[in-house]
Parts: structure tokens; C-alpha cells; sequence
């Protein structure tokens, strides 16, 4: 296997507990490189659990997390911040910071990770900011600004640096569709002209299938079925049959919900 | 990344090879500034041996183009590989900047020949 077949991400038997709960419960999969991998499943089945393990957040019960053949499980605060660098964030809540303008907020991480001097840092941010389509709002403050500019201040902060990979938790939840479909639109780009490998979990699942070369679905802490868009959409499992169509009506989740609820009546 | 500077004629030529980031990338911009500064009129950038780029790396360019503006010189960029046309593209600079496939056509479009 050449390096660019090499997955970017390995994860073998991640077992995560909170108390006595499995959350993820043995999960095997691959990040293949420079592709759009899309994490879906009903909500709370581990999504944004299974994310921040990869990214070092939270560390695995069992179980290895390779990245580019370094194993993140058990590394030093030290060392994983060297491999976050490869790494680009953009979670629910944009966290931009208020006292500093739009320009300045994108600029955080370059002048904390680098020795550029200004004029070209307010280069990149320039540059960042049209990608995102905010061209000309380099001096607002965020109060100025709507939730869906602040999202995409958010991803241009994120992809600042130029990281190999991009987290994103639900990049389109509670978006205008203009603002959502762009940034499915850059997501794209950033895959097929840089090679930027995307992981991305949503809920939306024509967002999903657009941008997805890869789909994993999770259920009760495994992985159920991974597969291209079209091998998912046309899976015979179900459960993958119900949670597509679900999805859009919203049943699945009060299914589960309910589910969940007699289950912990009659179990105590 | 390793930056061979020569010049041919009237053309000052840069070749870059290696990765040009943003740890390679203020090189770069202090030979740029050294030209710009004496208002060369005309620069080659030859890419050919650039295999990765980063936006540091770009905007390193458009400060350069910038300059070269200023005083009604030429920048010109010569044999992208894919991943650097990537950046530009990505970055829609691809438009602005002038970019030659090889370096003999740079020349020609330089008026000099190669
Ligand atoms: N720090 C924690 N401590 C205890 N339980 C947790 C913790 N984090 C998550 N959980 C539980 O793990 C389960 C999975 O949560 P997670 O947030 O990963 O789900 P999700 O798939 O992202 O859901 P959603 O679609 O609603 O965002 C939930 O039942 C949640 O309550
Ligand atoms: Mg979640």
C-alpha cells in the first residue's frame, strides 16, 4: 500500500464507557485520505463521541486511534498537540471570540502557531474569508454579524493553518440553506483541489449523500453499515432503510427516545 | 525548499523546489522583498519543483504581485504542478496572477527569449 491508499485514520476496537455505559461499543473502521467521510446515525448513538476521540479529545476506554500511523490513545497532552496541528475544527457553537474582530478571529492560529509577519497573516485571513464568502467583513465584531456568518468566520478560523484533516459536528444544523449548501460547496473543494480529508457528522441527509465519498452509520455504539452514498441509500439492512427515510419525518428519533424511556421503567 | 535565483537577460528568476510553507515561506518573501525592493521589472517564479504549497505560500505572491503593481513590473509564475494550481485555484487567485505552462513561454510573454 503506496502512502496515498494509506488510510489517514485507523480505528480498531474503540471501546468508550461513561460509568458502566458502552457509548462506543468496538468500533472498526477507516478514514480513507483526501476523501469526505460522513458520520450519521439517530441521535445519541456516539456521533459527537466517536469525533472527539478521533481528534484527541476524549481518550478511549480500549481500543487504537491511528493517525498516519501514530497511535493518539494514551499520548501526552504534549504530543497530541502536535498532531492536532494536522487537524481543522468546526463544532456546534462557533466560539468566536467577541472582544476581537472578524479578521482578527481568523488570525488566532496563525499567529499562535507561526512566525508570519502581519502583512501576510492579514493576507491569509483575506484569503480565508472570500473562500468562506465574507469578503469585505474582515472588520466586524461578531455582534455584527449573523449566526450563519459566524459559522463560517468559524470554519475560515478553522481551516486557517491549511490542516490535513477537518472535523465537523452538524456543520449545517440551524443554518439558512444558503450558508449550509456553501459550506457543503467548500468542503468539496477542499477535497478534490487539496486533498483535505473531511469527516463530517450530520443529520442532513441530502447534504450527506451530496458530499459523502464514504458513509458510516452508527447504531447503539457500532458501526452498522459503511459504504459509498449510493451503497447506503440502497442498503438492504433495515435499520439503514428506516433511519434514511426516518430521518426526514424525524421518527426515528421519538422511536428511540421511547424506546430508550420503557426500557429504563422497567428496568428499575 | 531550496530557492536557486538567476537571471537571464533583463528576467530575474527564481526556482523553487521543495515544500514551500509556512515555515519555508518567509525565505521566500525576504528574496521577493530584496527584488521588489530594488523594483525589478521583471520576475519568473519557476513552480516546478514545488510540491506542496500552503496559503502562507500564496499570500507570499500576492504580496509580491502587490509590489511588482506598484511600480508597473511583471510577476510571472511558470509550470504549476497540481497541488500548488489547487491552492490558487481554491484560493481563486488563479485569474489574478499572470501564469505561464513552461518557463519559455514566461519568457516569450517577458519579451525575452530563452
Ligand atoms: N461526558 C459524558 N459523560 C457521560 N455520558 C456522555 C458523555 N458524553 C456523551 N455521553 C452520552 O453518550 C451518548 C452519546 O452521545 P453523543 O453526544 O456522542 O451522541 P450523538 O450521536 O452526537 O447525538 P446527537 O445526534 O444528539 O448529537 C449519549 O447518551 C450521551 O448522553
Ligand atoms: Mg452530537
Amino acid at each position: 500500500m503506496n502512502e496515498s491508499e494509506q488510510p489517514i485514520i485507523e480505528v480498531k476496537e474503540l471501546v468508550k464507557r461513561f460509568g458502566d455505559r458502552a457509548v462506543l461499543d468496538g468500533i472498526n473502521v477507516n478514514i480513507p485520505r483526501g476523501k469526505i467521510t460522513v458520520i450519521m446515525g439517530g441521535s445519541g448513538c456516539g456521533k459527537t463521541t466517536f469525533l472527539r476521540h478521533l481528534i484527541g479529545l476524549y481518550q478511549p476506554t480500549s481500543g487504537d486511534i491511528l493517525v498516519d500511523g501514530v497511535n493518539i490513545a494514551g499520548l501526552k497532552e504534549k504530543e497530541m498537540n502536535e498532531v492536532r496541528r494536522k487537524f481543522g475544527m468546526l463544532f456546534q457553537g462557533s466560539a468566536l471570540f467577541n472582544s476581537m474582530t472578524v479578521g482578527e478571529n481568523v488570525a488566532v492560529p496563525l499567529r499562535e502557531h507561526t512566525d508570519l509577519s502581519p502583512e501576510i497573516i492579514r493576507i491569509i485571513v483575506r484569503v480565508k474569508l472570500e473562500l468562506v464568502g465574507l469578503t469585505g467583513f474582515e472588520d466586524f465584531m461578531p455582534h455584527q454579524i449573523s449566526g450563519g456568518m459566524k459559522k463560517r468566520v468559524a470554519l475560515a478560523r478553522a481551516i486557517a493553518l491549511d490542516p490535513k484533516i477537518v472535523f465537523y459536528d452538524e456543520p449545517g444544523a440551524g443554518l439558512d440553506p444558503i450558508t449550509a449548501s456553501m459550506i457543503d460547496r467548500l468542503i468539496l473543494d477542499l477535497s478534490k483541489k487539496l486533498n483535505i480529508t473531511s469527516v463530517v457528522v450530520t443529520h442532513e441527509m441530502k447534504s450527506a449523500f451530496r458530499i459523502a465519498d464514504q458513509v458510516i452509520i452508527l447504531h447503539k455504539g457500532k458501526v452498522l453499515q459503511v459504504g459509498t452514498a449510493e451503497e447506503i441509500q440502497n442498503s438492504k439492512n433495515s435499520y439503514v432503510q428506516q433511519f434514511i427515510q426516518g430521518e426526514s419525518e424525524g421518527v426515528i428519533p421519538f422511536k428511540q427516545t421511547s424506546e430508550a424511556y420503557l426500557k429504563g421503567l422497567l428496568s428499575t | 525548499m531550496k530557492i536557486q535565483s538567476t537571471t537571464q537577460g533583463d528576467v530575474n528568476i527564481l526556482e523553487l523546489s521543495g515544500e514551500l510553507d509556512y515555515h519555508s515561506s518567509p525565505e521566500l518573501r525576504e528574496k521577493l522583498g530584496e527584488l521588489t525592493g530594488k523594483q525589478a521589472s521583471k520576475i519568473l517564479m519557476n513552480l516546478s519543483g514545488v510540491d506542496y504549497m500552503d496559503s502562507s505560500g500564496i499570500a507570499t505572491f500576492v504580496e509580491a504581485f502587490q509590489k511588482t503593481k506598484r511600480y508597473q513590473g511583471r510577476l510571472v509564475l511558470a509550470e504549476l504542478t497540481g497541488t500548488v494550481r489547487g491552492v490558487f485555484e481554491i484560493a481563486k487567485l488563479d485569474s489574478i496572477f499572470e501564469i505561464a505552462p513552461t518557463v519559455a513561454e514566461a519568457m516569450t510573454r517577458l519579451g525575452t527569449k530563452a
